[in-house]
């Protein structure tokens, strides 16, 4: 298992593609750095930064945009390429059960976009505002568990329906198409539930913050087990 | 191994695609919010430069007006106004900056002006080690692969 997991993460054309969102998602957080429009009043002093820290990936919808259009083309090229190939064949012919193969497959591509989406968006925050190193130190300790709960639970839901589709899909253009149109369609049309984007969330703490995502979670774990269940019982052609 | 340099390879785009968008940042892309805070409220903005500004503060009595620097926890500025004043400002890094009076029983609006953008030496700086860095253990990995 740990050493296909190792071969999925080294996949050059996954990589290639995630060095060239890498250039879209640091713009995608840059720009909201610099369009961030905030006025505030209380009646006691706050600190805010770890809001902007948040809120970059949380609310940036231009982020949500590409990041669902890298992960249908990374889980699309991973999951269909090999079998509209017929490379599919060899690779299921390895002493590996199926389940084995499809589990490294999505493990391997959460791992590959959850890391990179975290560390470019800590980078870029962290370069961003190096002008203060003690407003960005307190900024990562108090926001840091909502970005990476944030994270987690995106890149799953991202690569969950991503794999369903790619696996359902007759050919690799078919599942990059139709998985990101199902990832970005609920943002056009408003759909709450099925967005990343929350309002409201510094008011809570921190389970509540990744129980307000529990529709999500549940969505994710049913089309990753789907993935599963299709992926073992349809041919590798 | 692969993976590696391929991620060093990402930073290092993202620190072009940083200055890039720092280069092309001016005056004309900022726009403060006006705030309005009166007794003991404290109001305030994000500036997301650096900023060289003008503040144009109309109070209900004479008050004096503090301005803190809120990511560094420390008071900028402490002018006082007597009616309505114009008072040029430096903020000197992103972040938040926060107004508060010393009155509570007076009332201001707050209308800042940008009149010159920039990022602090640091940020360029930090650009600038961080992607030496990068650059260099890049080289390194490429180079210990090709022996």
């Amino acid at each position: 298992m740990r050493a296909l997991v190792k071969h999925e993460l080294q996949e050059p054309t996954k990589l290639s593609v995630l060095l060239l969102f890498s250039v879209l998602i640091s713009a995608a957080y840059k720009a909201f750095l610099i369009g961030y429009r905030s006025s505030f009043s209380s009646t006691y002093p706050h600190f805010h930064l770890h809001r902007v820290f948040v809120e970059m990936g949380h609310s940036n919808m231009t982020f949500y945009l590409f990041a669902t259009l890298m992960a249908s083309f990374i889980v699309g090229i991973s999951t269909r390429t090999e079998r509209d190939t017929g490379v599919a064949l060899s690779i299921y012919a390895l002493p590996y059960s199926r389940k084995a193969i499809l589990t490294a497959k999505f493990f391997s591509n959460f791992l590959l976009i959850f890391v990179y989406s975290l560390a470019l968006h800590v980078v870029v925050f962290v370069l961003h505002f190096s002008g203060t190193l003690e407003g960005v130190l307190k900024a990562l300790r108090e926001g840091i568990p909502f970005v990476i709960i944030f994270y987690i639970i995106v890149t799953f839901y991202v690569v969950s329906l991503s794999s369903f589709v790619a696996i359902s899909s007759p050919n690799t253009y078919v599942a990059i198409m139709v998985s990101f149109l199902a990832l970005y369609f609920p943002v056009l049309a408003n759909i709450k539930w099925l967005m990343p984007a929350l309002t409201e969330w510094w008011e809570a703490g921190l389970s509540t913050y990744a129980t307000s995502f529990k529709t999500l979670i549940f969505l994710s774990t049913v089309l990753f087990i789907a993935y599963i269940i299709i992926g073992e019982r349809r041919d590798v052609r | 191994m692969r993976t590696l340099k391929f991620f060093l390879s990402s930073v290092l785009i993202l620190i072009f695609v940083s200055l890039l968008f720092q280069v092309r940042f001016s005056t004309d892309d900022l726009v403060y919010h006006s705030i309005g805070i009166g007794g003991s409220e404290y109001g305030g903005v994000y500036s997301p430069s650096a900023a060289s500004v003008e503040v144009s503060l109309s109070c209900s009595n004479k008050t004096q007006v503090f301005v803190r620097d809120v990511e560094e926890n420390i008071p900028i500025y402490t002018i006082t106004v007597y009616g309505s004043d114009l008072v040029p400002m430096i903020f000197p890094h992103p972040g938040h900056y926060e107004f508060s009076l010393n009155s509570t029983e007076t009332h201001c609006s707050i209308i800042i002006k940008p009149i010159e953008v920039g990022f602090p030496t640091e940020n360029w700086n930090a650009h600038f080690i961080l992607g030496s860095l990068t650059a260099l253990s890049l080289a390194f990995l490429i180079w210990r692969d090709g022996r």
